[in-house]
């Protein structure tokens, strides 16, 4: 066995100096050699540096958007220190604590008397006034202008009327009319002609609309 | 001592090696191919990275500080 070996190692010498063989042997084997190494070592490391690369594009991209995003936020904070003294009107304007009846129905009926006209019909739209379950009020990022319906019926003379209208558009507390519908009232004087108006429209106050849409609906199927 | 050199210098032996490099590459091509595909591990809230607008009307504020103020005495 051991000759055997000895006689076959002797033959490969023998061979290996051939040209040929030696070719041969050396391309073969170079061949399969990169190819291992292809395998085992640069695989992992381009699919790596592929990786990083990647990951480093990606990052590149976030921080411009991140700063620019800073950048807009500096800008809304200046332009937020120049309108600090107008924020109170802005949340009496559109309140930030829930529909607010109390100051606008007050106002309503405040107006009515110093124009002069009667107030004969009123009435507010429904929203939630607590929950313990829900917070639509809290200043959120998902808050948006919720309507509330207004509708109001007045009467008096015309100008009187008319003053109520144009003071109620341009209250505090923003009130947005749909509709106005002025008919005569009847069995008035020819020189003192008495009309009735009613106005339809909107005041607005900030919340979360779907939680609200939620718990008034809920409210409404008796749950 | 000639059929062991032929055995050396054959064909087949060459098309194996070549075949070899070739899967070689193309495994490696794959593995490129499906790190490019992959998502990065950097990952963020999209919330944070949603543009905002910085431009507030300045206007429309004005125009709510003229509107009046309804009190019980009347001034406005």
């Amino acid at each position: 066995m051991n000759t055997t070996s000895q006689h076959y190692a002797r033959d490969l010498r023998r061979y290996y100096r051939m040209p040929a063989t030696q070719m041969s042997l050396t391309l073969v084997l170079s061949l399969l050699i990169m190819a291992v190494f292809i395998v085992l070592a640069l695989r992992p490391t381009i699919v790596a540096i592929v990786k990083l690369q990647k990951t480093i594009m990606e990052s590149r991209k976030t921080v411009q958007q991140l700063e620019s995003k800073v950048s807009d936020l500096e800008k809304a904070s200046s332009q937020l220190e120049i309108i600090k003294a107008a924020l109170p009107i802005l949340n009496m304007s559109i309140t930030n604590n829930g529909a607010s009846y109390d100051p606008l129905n007050p106002q309503i009926e405040l107006l009515a008397s110093q124009t002069g006209v009667q107030l004969t019909g009123e009435s507010l739209g429904p929203t939630l006034l607590y929950s313990r379950i829900i917070t639509p009020f809290t200043p959120k990022k998902d808050q948006g202008v919720v309507e509330l319906p207004v509708s109001i019926r007045v009467t008096g003379n015309y100008q009187a009327v008319i003053m109520f209208l144009t003071q109620l558009l341009n209250m505090e507390r923003m009130v947005g009319v749909s509709s106005v519908v002025v008919t005569k009232e009847a069995g008035s004087r020819e020189e003192n002609v008495g009309v009735a108006m009613s106005i339809a429209g909107n005041a607005y106050y900030l919340a979360n609309e779907a939680q609200l849409e939620t718990a008034l609906t809920e409210q409404k199927g008796g749950k | 001592m000639a059929e062991r050199s032929d055995i050396m210098v054959k064909r087949a032996v060459y098309q194996i090696a070549v075949m070899t490099m070739i899967t070689a590459l193309t495994w490696l091509g794959v593995g490129i191919y499906q790190a490019y595909l992959k998502p990065s591990e950097v990952e963020m809230d999209k919330t944070i990275l949603e543009p905002i607008s910085p431009n507030i009307d300045l206007e429309v504020i004005q125009k709510l500080q003229s509107r009046d103020r309804i009190n019980e005495d009347g001034a406005r």
